[in-house]
């Protein structure tokens, strides 16, 4: 058997405990006065007795240092772990601990998680030297614990078991939604790879139903045995905000938006006038709206909060629901509305003509005036301007060069000033791009590569032949059905040689380059080129469908309309991507506003039974009583005191102690003082 | 000395004594039908008064003036008197001071020795007194004058206590002074030298005296306290010794009751009644039980 305390803390209350007690013993010591008439038969009797006396003494001594002892142990709460028999094998035991938002329900005091770790703890401390650890907590990520037989870096030597329990700590209070299936491939790609005779899976979680999500996975290997430790607890009071999604997350100044706010009672009791309250604030100007509703058990109640019209600006907030309930981490919920005008798009054209619209950039300006289909706004994005490069470039976010014939230096470090702020710079091709008209924008770091001159398809047209399917300028059309860029038929284009560190984002046969990109400074401009003219001098793509969704692409790519826009909405979820924090809050992330709450599916409190969860999964959950409820899962004493473990043996201790106290004023009624 | 004058010449207790002398009285007589005879048989003849003769009795107490006048047979009769010498020997040593109940064994003693006194002294028997510790500290001849009484309560009163008793020092001078044969009670704790005590006995013994030990002891003495931590101090000797009671009271108990029986089985050699009396026992209850097992034993 081995030995551990719960309290261990308390043996450093021996030496405290001992002095209440040798005090105890002094007043107890004070003899009484009595006067006789002789006291040589009490003389003989001491005298006869006084080595005994002496062991005696030692051995009330004695006694009352082991009851002294066994007094700081009891109070230390020592227990007692099985020891398995080792035989030799190897064990693998692979722990599994939920740490998602929900699993922030509080149950005798502590969270989930909490009573989760402290588990696992138990087990660890229960196993023998033959038993490997790999411990993960899960969302909708895993984080994998440095399992137990791993080296640490700088040491050789393996983590041993009080190390592990050392590191596994209770995590911070997550927002992430749960995802079994990624948990699950985690611990399946472990059980399969491991040469272990034994292997064991203990999944800590709260049966979420909503983690149930109906992704592939690889079913457990028959011969590991899966616990599944239910923790939850049925039909917790749970109002959530599931949803609050402004009408349009970008309005023009003085625009109006309407917030639409989902509101669910999961809990089981009917709810009357619940306040739910939007608060909004753009620097000193703030937004106050309080409704209130009513939510039957089960329903979604949806209110919609209409906002006046918004000065310009970015306007941050929450919507909340006033209530005390069992989950508090989907009672407010982040909301934003950006009030900014369009993209202001300068176009240079190089050729004078006298109508507009035989110039080259009459169908770029055409197609950048147009408004894509969308819900996100119902007009174009940008507003063109053309004009010479002479113009005042402080209210444009890209500048557009389209075939000019030479920028003075000037003007180039203009642009290349313009550009470093973290705008962008569009270079078509054209009979007038040369290597000696564009030196200056070359050495300038505006033009991505070294310029070969013009080229000119004698038999066959050039075709775009590959292209970066994960550029944003491009990878909607990875989707042929989005249109086929390779019908796209290119007489002449400017040839290139690309720059270190720009990227060919596609490409004619001979890996002639069609478009190149280049970052410029470290606010995020960049260049584009494109060899070919932005009008049907040299291609017939100016008539083709796709034109207008590649340049509003290319517009895109450097306004960062294509990533998502300046305001974007995520969500703690599988599917989230790269997040800019994975607690919930409005954050900057590069040129864009993140928006980033709770998914709404942790809000969701229906559980799913453990054979549910066994059968979703293939599990062989072994020996486990299927669908017991978590009432019968054992509460294991960690952080409470008050709790009691089922294999302590402080009520021994105290037998022990209660016969040695006996047993010490037998002898000490009987041992002269 | 400790002994309490009052207590000693208490108008109340020397009543209850008057009663006890009755009863001793009626003791005596009862026994007297039997064969036993009193122990305060004296030799006086003084004349008491005339009865009628009845048959049976001696013809040699008849009047035979009287019957010259009267022309009927009267007979005289004497009240009893004795001459015998009763010494009593009190220990005054500090071990007799031990008053676990109020009641000191020298008071005890003293009283025990007043009421012997007075009881010797209504029948015209000489009492002697002396007190002893380490040394003779007083002493009173055997007289048998009724105001002797007040002598004897006098130089009890008047004594002072010694710290330490010496039988072996003590006794034998004091075994001098009972020149005459009579009976001697010795009225002691006894925790002293017991070989010097018994030879005592045996020196009085030869010169046939009777003699009776009254042992009194204090309740706890005999028992020890009750149960605790107790700081024992000698009242002779001042040592002290610190001990539970409870863990040694049966060797305690064994020790002097083996201490006891050996005094005991002496007094038995020797013929010498003992009477072990505590401070706690009534002290007519005393005297009447040794009253009662001296006439029914007998000399």
């Amino acid at each position: 058997m081995n030995f551990g305390m719960v309290q261990s803390g308390m043996l450093a209350g021996l030496i405290a405990l001992s002095i209440p007690y040798i005090i105890h013993l002094m007043f107890k010591q004070k003899p009484r006065e009595v006067q006789m008439g002789s006291v040589r038969f009490l003389r003989e009797i001491m005298e006869r007795h006084r080595n005994r006396k002496k062991i005696m003494r030692w051995l009330l001594m004695a006694l009352r240092m082991a009851c002294i002892a066994l007094i700081a142990l009891m109070f230390a709460r020592p227990f007692l772990s099985e020891l398995r028999k080792s035989d030799g094998n190897e064990r693998l035991v692979v722990v599994l601990i939920d740490k998602s938002a929900s699993m922030q329900l509080m149950a005798d005091g502590v969270s989930l998680t909490a009573e989760a770790v402290a588990q696992t703890r138990e087990i660890i401390r229960d196993a023998d030297d033959n038993t490997k650890f790999e411990i993960a907590f899960f969302d909708h990520q895993v984080h994998p614990l440095l399992s137990q037989g791993e080296p640490e870096q700088g040491s050789n030597e393996s983590k041993t078991t009080s190390r592990l329990l050392q590191e596994l700590k209770v995590p911070e209070p997550g927002y992430s939604a749960t995802d079994y299936a990624t948990a699950f491939r985690w611990a399946h790609d472990i059980c399969v790879n491991s040469k272990s005779d034994l292997r064991q899976l203990h999944v800590f979680t709260d049966l979420q139903q909503s983690g149930l999500a109906w992704s592939d996975v690889e079913p457990m290997p028959k011969e590991v045995k899966v616990n599944v430790h239910d923790l939850g607890r049925d039909l917790p009071n749970n109002i959530a905000i599931t949803e609050s999604t402004p009408e349009r997350l970008v309005v023009r100044p003085r625009d109006s938006t309407s917030v639409e706010v989902a509101i669910l009672n999961s809990g089981p009791f009917a709810l009357e006038e619940v306040p739910v309250k939007l608060d909004l604030k753009n620097g000193t100007r703030t937004i106050h709206k309080r409704e209130k509703v009513k939510l039957e058990p089960g329903s979604v109640e949806r209110v919609e909060f209409q906002l006046p019209e918004l000065e310009i600006g970015t306007w941050e907030g929450s919507v909340s629901v006033e209530t005390i309930d069992d989950l508090s981490f989907d009672n407010l919920r982040h909301v934003a509305v950006l009030a900014k005008p369009q993209y202001r798009v300068l176009v240079v054209g190089g050729d004078e003509v006298e109508q507009d619209f035989l110039s080259e950039t009459h169908h770029l300006q055409s197609a950048l005036r147009l408004a894509p289909s969308g819900k996100s706004y119902a007009e174009s994005p940008y507003l063109v301007t053309a004009d010479s490069v002479d113009a005042s470039f402080s209210d444009f976010d890209v500048i557009v060069l389209a075939n000019v014939e030479s920028v003075s230096t000037h003007n180039v470090d203009r642009i290349r000033k313009f550009v470093e702020s973290g705008k962008g710079l569009i270079v078509f091709g054209g009979d007038k791009v040369t290597s000696m008209n564009y030196e200056s924008l070359g050495n300038a770091g505006l033009i991505p590569g070294k310029l070969l001159g013009f080229e000119e398809a004698i038999d066959i047209p050039w075709r775009i032949d590959n292209w970066d399917k994960s550029s944003s300028i491009f990878a909607p059309f990875n989707d042929p059905q989005h249109g086929d860029l390779r019908q796209l038929a290119f007489r002449g284009l400017v040839n290139i040689e690309p720059a270190k560190g720009a990227n060919v984002v596609a490409s004619f046969r001979d890996e002639k380059p069609f478009v190149v990109e280049q970052g410029v400074g470290d606010q995020g401009g960049g260049v584009i080129w494109i060899s070919t003219s932005c009008g049907n001098r040299w291609s017939n793509w100016t008539r083709s469908n796709m034109y207008l969704p590649v340049v509003h692409q290319m517009l895109g790519h450097l306004t960062g309309l294509n990533q998502g826009g300046p305001l974007q909405e995520a969500l703690i979820d599988t599917n989230s991507g790269e997040l800019a924090s994975d607690t919930p809050g409005i954050f900057e992330a590069g040129k864009a506003m993140h928006v980033v709450n709770v998914s709404p599916r942790e809000s969701e409190t229906e559980r799913c039974s453990v054979s549910d969860f066994a059968s979703r999964f293939e599990l062989n959950i072994g020996d486990q009583e299927i669908g017991s409820p978590a009432a019968k899962v054992r509460r294991a004493s960690f952080s409470s005191a008050f709790d009691v473990r089922q294999n302590e043996i402080w009520h021994w201790i105290l037998f022990a102690l209660v016969t040695l106290g006996t047993v010490e004023f037998f002898i000490a009624n009987r041992t002269v003082a | 000395m400790g002994i309490d004058h009052k207590s000693i010449v208490d108008p109340a207790f020397f009543s209850r004594l008057d009663n006890l002398e009755l009863r001793a009285k009626s003791i005596v007589e009862g026994f007297m039908q039997g064969t036993h005879r009193s122990p305060f048989v004296g030799y006086s003849v003084e004349f008491a008064s005339h009865r009628e003769y009845v048959p049976g009795d001696d013809l040699r107490h008849v009047n035979w003036k009287l019957y010259a006048r009267q022309k009927r047979l009267y007979v005289k009769e004497y009240d009893a008197e004795t001459n015998m010498n009763l010494y009593i020997y009190l220990d005054v040593s500090g071990s007799m001071e031990c008053a676990s109940n109020g009641l000191s064994k020298l008071n005890y003693g003293a009283s025990l020795a007043a009421a012997l006194s007075h009881l010797a002294l209504k029948q015209r028997d000489a009492v002697g007194l002396t007190l002893y510790a380490d040394e003779i500290l007083g002493h009173l001849p055997p007289k048998s004058t009724p105001h002797y009484l007040q002598e004897l309560l006098q130089l009890i009163a008047s004594t002072s206590a010694r710290p330490v008793s010496d039988a072996r020092r003590a006794l034998p001078p004091a075994v001098e002074l009972a020149k005459h044969r009579g009976m001697v009670v010795i009225i002691s704790d006894f925790f002293d030298d017991t070989e010097a005590i018994i030879q005592a006995i045996d020196n009085l013994r030869f010169r046939r005296h009777e003699v009776i030990l009254f042992h009194i002891l204090d309740p706890w003495e005999r028992e020890l306290p009750d149960d605790g931590v107790i700081r024992f101090q000698d009242m002779e000797t001042g040592e002290e010794i610190v001990t539970r009671t409870e863990g040694i009271r049966e060797e305690y108990l064994e020790a002097i009751g083996k201490w006891r029986d050996e005094i005991e089985e002496e007094c038995l050699n020797r013929s010498v009644d003992r009477v072990e009396v505590t401070t706690e026992d009534s002290l007519e209850k005393a005297l009447v039980d040794y009253l009662s097992k001296r006439f029914k034993v007998g000399p």
